[in-house]
């Protein structure tokens, strides 16, 4: 599965490379702010997109705004991952769009099963 | 619907009622005054027409008096005429007709212009009259034929003592009275005196009342004579009208040898039927102005406590600080204070009584008072109209001078509005502060939440990694610290989000969003999360649940969740290794209870009270060695609490605790209508669980 993880704290990137390439076995393609990110993911074209909340300058909303609007990829399933845990904020993010929310701290070795989990009962319904 | 109209007929019965009661004392005492005016006036004008009658009666009798004198005066000279006339004819009865006349003259005097004539008559037969010219033609005439003349004539015979008798009405006109004296003689051999004759002397009774002074007297009376009978009953009247005995007159009886006679009188116009004298008069002036009196005092008095009543009113209600004012039912203005002008910038012109609400409304928002309502001032009216009559509590707005004003409008009984505008721009900027201050602590325990969160997800994700062993192995020694530090990492989280969640629990600021839930569904899948953290601790979770249990509860899906992992956690932490927790669903009452139950050590009475304060943890050392963050309960409580349901333990050390969370039961199998859940609750005894009605009857 191609997975484009957006975020802009290299640590978390690194902790959810190692988890999603090597515990996983997925194909990664990581991106640290949102205009690299769309253009990463017209050419990527990734199979669900893992965008963090919280970004500088544009946000993950918006990058998902962004990203919908593209051709060729704008159907990939897109997940959320914030820090913010309360019950409105979260489903305030599965209105916008999202198949999920990921909340951190997030288990890094639960990490690339949640994300299939996500990703069959999308494509379930 | 009208309501301005109903209240309006509704409101001035009321107040009309009202002004009656509240004027009653002065109403009866107004009525009491004017009662003992005319009760004086009638009680001095009796007074006075007794006294009038009295005097009259007095008056009346004095005349009568000298009435009588005079009368019985002159009967006793017409009788003493005719008996000396007698006297003198029985010493010599065969008289000449001169003789007669001489004598007569002599007895008469000449003053007795009311006898008619004086006849003298031997047997019944008139042989002498004296005058003789008037009375010539009666010489010869037979008495006895003339039938009015008998009974007397007989009388007078039979008894030979003076008679009267008459009326008669006279040949000549008017009435009159015959006196008739027997005429005895004595013969020369004989010792008895004989019956020669009569001397009759006739009195014109109208002359003699006018003549002898006695009409004189009576000048102002009406004077009457009757005559009384033998038996003492009132005879045939003899002079003056009748009447004069029908009207209660003054009386006096006259009593002589010949007869009984009754002589009354009455004042010319009747007795006094009203008071005339001058003091009844002023009497009746006195009463009248002493009532008028008595009402202008009353009319005074009572306005002058109205005027009291007002001025106080009005003071009171012009020392308020805060801003008055007061419509009547069709909103027109009846008054407002000086702080309620100089509020909103009214002139004395716009706040004349009689303006209305809506030209005050107009005047202010046009100048542009509250910059709120610009561009929709209809809107802002209604709403305030709609405030008064919903009787909504009170509403801020913010002036365009930067103060805050607090509008409370309240309709009276009457359907007046009363309006109280308040000056709170202190309070709402010591309010927004705080609000302000309460945000901005919010986001900053948002903000840390989340800046803690970033760092930890790395290093939990790390030691994760590392302890996974996918990156190679790792030496055991290593492995227990990393442990360590993973799991201290996992319980800084929990921190985190406890004290988050507590914060905005205790500002009030945590949303519930409530569906009809399974409980059994629920619990079901918190123990399901929990079940790997027990297992670690090598306890198992068992769920009881009675057949056939459906019962909804009103919860937040999530919030739920949250106690049940906080309860199950805790009880699988506080139990021995190789224990097991017991969790039961069922119904208590009404109620739909959850419980779990665990078989540790329990918890001390001496520490219960505390154990739903933050940072509780019965034993601290227990926060490090069974981990937790010692909000839990505390949250807990919080939460149950917000959801209308009830939480509470119990437990004896060394048997374990059990925990029991409670939620009101919705209708078995219900949906989200919250109305079919109240109706279903109704309900619930009956169609719920018949098997349980079924115990209990043959209980």
């Amino acid at each position: 599965m191609k997975v484009l993880h957006i975020e802009d704290d290299a640590d978390i990137r690194e902790i959810a490379k190692v988890a999603l390439e090597i515990v996983g076995g997925h194909e990664l393609r990581q991106c640290a702010e949102g205009e690299s990110a769309v253009e990463a993911a017209a050419e990527f074209r990734p199979d669900v997109f893992l965008i963090d909340v919280n970004l500088p300058r544009v946000s993950g909303p918006e990058i998902l705004r962004r990203i919908r609007a593209l051709p060729e990829v704008g159907d990939a399933p897109a997940i959320f991952m914030t820090a913010k845990a309360l019950p409105n904020e979260i489903s305030e993010l599965e209105a916008l769009g999202a198949i999920g929310v990921i909340v951190k701290p997030f288990d890094p070795m639960g990490l690339p099963a949640q994300l299939e989990t996500m990703v069959a009962r999308a494509k379930e319904h | 619907m009208k309501p301005g109209n109903t209240r309006g007929r509704k409101g001035f019965r009321r107040h009309f009622a009202r002004v009656v009661i509240a004027d009653a004392p002065y109403v009866a005492m107004f009525a009491l005054a004017v009662t003992v005016a005319i009760a004086a006036a009638i009680y001095s004008d009796s007074a006075a027409l007794s006294r009038e009658t009295a005097k009259a009666r007095k008056d009346t009798e004095r005349t009568l008096a000298v009435v009588t004198a005079k009368f019985m005066q002159e009967m006793h000279e017409h009788a003493l005429v005719a008996q000396a006339m007698a006297a003198a004819i029985s010493r010599n009865p065969l008289l000449s007709q001169a003789e007669y006349e001489k004598l007569a003259k002599r007895v008469i005097r000449g003053d007795e212009d009311d006898i008619l004539n004086v006849a003298l008559a031997e047997k019944n037969v008139i042989t002498h009259v004296f005058p003789y010219e008037r009375n010539a033609k009666a010489l010869g005439a037979d008495l006895t034929l003339v039938h009015a003349q008998l009974p007397g004539l007989n009388l007078a015979k039979r008894t030979r003592m003076l008679t009267a008798s008459g009326p008669f009405n006279l040949v000549q006109g008017g009435r009159g009275l015959i006196m008739r004296a027997p005429v005895l003689v004595t013969e020369a051999d004989a010792q008895k005196e004989k019956y020669w004759g009569t001397v009759s002397v006739v009195v014109d009774l109208d002359k003699m009342v006018e003549l002898e002074g006695i009409s004189e007297a009576a000048v102002g009376y009406d004077i009457a004579l009757r005559k009384i009978d033998r038996a003492g009953q009132p005879g045939q009247m003899v002079f003056g009208p009748k009447r004069v005995f029908d009207s209660n007159p003054e009386r006096t009886p006259l009593r002589f040898p010949y007869g009984a006679f009754e002589l009354a009188a009455i004042p010319a116009g009747g007795w006094p039927v009203a008071a005339t004298g001058e003091e009844a008069t002023w009497t009746k002036i006195g009463a009248v102005f002493a009532a008028f009196s008595l009402l202008l005092y009353f009319v005074r008095h009572l306005s002058f406590q109205r005027d009291l009543a007002r001025r106080r009113l009005l003071q009171a209600i012009n020392s308020i600080r805060d801003g008055f004012i007061m419509y009547d039912e069709n909103d027109r203005l009846i008054l407002c204070n000086e702080r309620y002008r100089e509020m909103f910038g009214f002139d004395e012109r716009l706040t004349a009584p009689g303006r209305h609400r809506k030209e005050l409304v107009a005047d202010a928002l046009q100048r542009g008072v509250f910059p709120e309502a610009r561009g929709r001032e209809d809107e802002w009216f209604q709403k305030k109209t709609l405030a008064a009559e919903e009787q909504q509590p009170h509403s801020e707005h913010k002036m365009a001078n930067g103060r805050w004003v607090r509008f409370a409008d309240t309709r009276t009984v009457d359907g007046c509005l009363v309006g109280l505008r308040s000056d709170v721009t202190e309070l709402k900027e010591a309010t927004i502060r705080a609000e302000e201050a309460n945000r901005t602590k919010s986001e900053f325990l948002s903000t840390v939440s989340h800046e803690l969160r970033t760092p930890i997800t790395s290093i939990m994700g790390g030691l994760g990694l590392v302890l996974s062993g996918k990156l190679g192995d790792v030496p055991a020694s290593f492995q227990s610290l990393l442990k360590i530090a993973h799991d201290n990492c996992n319980r800084l989280v929990q921190l985190v989000s406890e004290i988050l969640d507590l914060q905005k629990i205790e500002s009030g600021r945590l949303d519930f969003n409530c569906d009809a839930e399974a409980p059994v569904d629920l619990v079901s899948q918190a123990i399901e999360a929990n079940r790997s953290y027990a297992a670690r601790l090598n306890v198992t979770y068992e769920l009881r649940v009675p057949d056939d249990f459906d019962a909804r509860i009103l919860v937040d899906r999530f919030r739920f969740q949250q106690i049940m992992d906080n309860l199950l956690s805790n009880a699988a932490k506080f139990s021995n290794p190789g224990g097991t927790v017991i969790v039961s669903v069922g119904m208590t009452g009404k109620n739909v209870r959850v419980s779990v139950r665990d078989f540790g050590r329990g918890i001390a009475p001496s520490d219960a009270d505390k154990l739903f304060e933050p940072f509780s943890q019965v034993d601290s050392s227990d926060t490090r060695e069974k981990g937790g963050t010692g909000l839990g309960l505390a949250i807990c409580k919080r939460l149950v609490e917000g959801m209308s349901g009830t939480i509470s333990f119990e437990s004896a050390p060394g048997e374990g605790a059990e925990f029991f969370v409670e939620f009101p039961c919705l209708a078995s199998g219900s949906d989200d209508d919250s109305a079919r859940a109240d109706q279903g609750l109704k309900e619930e005894g009956a169609g719920r669980n018949p098997e349980d009605g079924k115990i209990a009857a043959v209980a």
